[in-house]
């Protein structure tokens, strides 16, 4: 009776495939939107997180800047140092229980294998907590992106993912997280694509954009989510007000190269600063609550700055002073160690030169119709596009955090010249990687090998296993194929899954028949020692989509690599090789 | 295909009732190797059992010692013991297969398989008479009856 309620099974599974024929880079999507919702979730409680944590040190029902607005002055001190310490010891003490390497999204995309260490991800992220609810002048989309991408990652570990596929759907769950965290669910797709993966090929953007979808659709779902700043009416410039657009590109490329500068400047200095990493970051919390009695404005990732300069009448010289404030809190937090994003800082920083900029050009030429609120906005995206390089991201990010499409022109305008500018400082990008990191995809494409990117656990069977135990991997693991192996991991032959197909009607075969009976002897292999250029070579002359990977010699499974995998891995490291050259 | 029908298979065991139907395809075009195509479906049987129950067992192998499908049918009214449990056999379908085609083995082991759950078929198997008759009740007659070797 199990037998044939297993067959039965079986049989509605093959029925779906047969209808939709997935294909590897089909299930890579299916996967995307698995992380993406998994993502949201994760972003939005995060969030949820520092918010409570937040009213409840500051004792109010108050968020955000108005938070620490309503603080008496010795609290605003206190508060941000003693969060950077408590943070400094959650990541000084979490690196010593759990010894994890530390990995962001960003490193293990770009130049790791896609795995983010779990541990040291959540102690991350809870020094995070720490910091952003005690008004750390850093933005909470940061660690909302990484537990997105962690989500990815553990899926890419749970479905024994080789390492470009995992790549890509820890990609999948950064793109949900950037998605969730803005609103901007086109940007995220494009934020990972154009600066963490760099390519925008359909087999790399289409899980992305699916888990930016899914992503926002959750949101959507447990949240009220909406565009982040509403313009007013925005005209479209005409030509001669194109020209001040082109001017505030420049001043914004120049803006992000300062603010960059600072940013490392700081972080310099603090490394300097002698003792053990709580009492930097205690440090870094407090020069935030200097600054913020001050100007209680600087704390948090400026989104309330953004929007009131967006919305709000602003007197020149408090614009000039917030932009300074704002830039020397957020290095000294970033400075000191504290876990965050600086990409909300970054658009402060964009709609203050955006303000400035538009009070000059009205002082200047009066007779022009320009517009305070599409400046701010505008320099926003320019000083965005510039610090990140990624100016197709910047451009849309903005689009969808306002969704006015007249400001699409002089937006792109700026951008690109910022982008120019700030390139011809020959400076390094915010989300520039560490040369020294570990790099697979950046060795010499001859020296990679099949065994670098194969997958490392093969779904195997053993000879003895009943027709039944086969047709449950099948049906459990959503395979195609199991490797039949003997003693000493010897490969026998493979199970395919279309050889089963038309006999799953039959209960007399479960009983009869065991793998060894069906497996496909003398199946093509490859050494693990075979160059990938090879590797293509063969797969191209068995027209397979994956091939085992035996040692030469003990004819002993190692692993299986698919042809989605090769491919991928061969356009990575062929991209990157374009690059250092 | 090659086919030879034992009406009255008197073995003491699965690996005598092996060997004296492999014997009766010796003459088989389509058997390479006699020795190693027993040598092959007894090492299977080892593995797993081929009983399945009701009486019947289905020892059965894909071997290269063998060029095209050959079926040796036995029937035993004291029963062949099988497998681990010495369950008795009485019909004993033996079905060779070359290694290639593995879905055209399934195809027809589930065809033997399927004529031989029919209580009907079975009992009338256990009283056929004659091997033209028997092939038919397994519904082996169409292409096999041509090739019906001299049956015991």
């Amino acid at each position: 009776m199990k037998d044939k309620n297993l067959l039965i099974l079986l049989r509605a599974w093959l029925w779906l495939r047969r209808q939709m024929q997935p294909t590897e880079a089909q299930w890579n999507l299916v996967m995307a939107a698995a992380v993406g919702g998994t993502g949201a979730v994760l972003g939005l409680l995060f969030r949820g997180a520092t918010i409570t944590l937040q009213q409840w040190l500051t004792q109010g029902h108050e968020s955000g800047v108005r938070a620490f607005a309503t603080l008496p002055d010795w609290a605003k001190l206190v508060v941000p140092t003693l969060g950077g310490l408590v943070a400094g010891l959650v990541l000084l003490y979490g690196h010593k229980f759990f010894r994890q390497k530390n990995a962001d999204y960003m490193e293990a995309i770009m130049l790791g294998d896609g795995k983010l260490p779990i541990k040291s991800s959540l102690y991350r992220s809870l020094a995070a907590l720490f910091s952003i609810a005690t008004g750390a002048s850093i933005g909470r989309e940061g660690p909302m992106v990484q537990l997105a991408a962690l989500g990815g990652s553990i899926m890419g570990e749970w479905r024994n993912f080789p390492p470009a596929r995992r790549r890509l759907i820890v990609a999948s769950g950064a793109a949900a997280g950037i998605a969730a965290a803005y609103n901007a669910p086109i940007a995220g797709a494009l934020f990972v694509s154009e600066i963490t993966v760099g390519s925008l090929t359909m087999e790399s953007l289409g899980p992305l954009i699916f888990a930016s979808v899914t992503s926002i659709v959750t949101v959507h779902i447990f949240s009220d989510a909406g565009p982040l700043y509403r313009l007013g009416s925005f005209a479209m410039p005409r030509p001669g007000e194109l020209l001040c657009f082109g001017v505030l590109g420049v001043a914004c490329g120049l803006m992000a190269g300062l603010f960059l500068t600072m940013l490392n400047y700081l972080k310099k200095w603090f490394q300097g600063v002698p003792g053990p990493l709580p009492l930097r970051m205690a440090l870094g919390g407090l020069a935030v609550g200097i600054i913020a009695m001050a100007h209680p404005d600087v704390t948090g990732n400026g989104y309330e700055v953004v929007k009131s300069l967006v919305q709000e009448k602003w007197v020149w010289q408090v614009v000039i002073v917030t932009l300074v404030a704002k830039m020397l809190a957020t290095s000294a937090s970033f400075g000191s160690g504290a876990v965050g994003g600086v990409f909300t800082p970054t658009l402060v920083v964009g709609s203050c030169t955006g303000f400035l900029c538009w009070q000059g050009f009205a002082a200047l030429f009066p007779d022009l119709r320009l517009d305070q609120a599409g400046f701010a906005t505008i320099g926003m995206g320019a000083v965005l596009a510039a610090a990140t390089q990624a100016p197709f991201m910047s451009i849309l990010m903005i689009f969808e955090m306002t969704l006015s499409y007249e400001i699409m022109i002089p937006l792109m305008l700026a951008s690109v010249i910022g982008y120019y500018t700030f390139r011809s400082l020959k400076m390094h990008s915010l989300y520039h990687a560490a040369p020294d990191a570990y790099d697979l995809f950046s060795r010499p494409l001859e020296t990679l090998t099949v065994a670098d990117i194969m997958q490392k656990q093969p779904h195997t069977v053993r000879p003895e296993a009943s027709f039944g135990e086969v047709a449950r991997k099948f049906v459990a693991g959503g395979l195609d194929r199991q490797y039949l192996v003997g003693k000493g991991g010897k490969l026998l032959g493979v199970v395919c899954l279309e050889d089963m197909t038309e006999h799953l009607h039959s209960v007399g075969l479960a009983a009869a028949f065991i793998a060894g009976d069906i497996a496909r002897e003398n199946s093509p292999a490859l050494d693990p020692r075979t160059p990938l250029p090879e590797a293509l070579v063969k797969f191209t002359h068995e027209h397979e989509q994956e091939l085992p990977i035996v040692e030469s010699g003990t004819d002993r499974l190692v692993g299986t690599l698919s042809r989605n995998d090769l491919l991928l891995t061969l356009a990575e490291a062929g991209k990157r090789g374009a690059r250092g050259r | 295909m090659g086919v030879f029908v034992n009406l009255d298979l008197a073995a003491a065991d699965a690996v005598e009732a092996i060997e004296l139907l492999a014997r009766g395809l010796a003459g088989e075009p389509g058997v390479i190797d006699p020795a190693r195509l027993v040598v092959d479906i007894q090492m299977r049987e080892n593995i797993l059992t081929t009983y399945v129950g009701e009486g019947v067992a289905l020892p059965h192998a894909r071997t290269d010692a063998v060029k095209s499908r050959v079926v040796a049918v036995g029937r035993s009214p004291a029963g062949v013991p099988f497998g681990p449990k010495r369950d008795l056999a009485h019909l004993i379908v033996m079905v060779g297969c070359p290694r290639a085609d593995i879905s055209a083995y399934l195809q027809f082991s589930k065809l033997l398989l399927r004529r031989l759950r029919l209580p009907l078929v079975r009992a009338e198997l256990m009283s056929a008479t004659e091997p033209d008759k028997f092939l038919k009740l397994l519904e082996l007659d169409g292409e096999l009856s041509a090739s019906l070797p001299a049956s015991s």
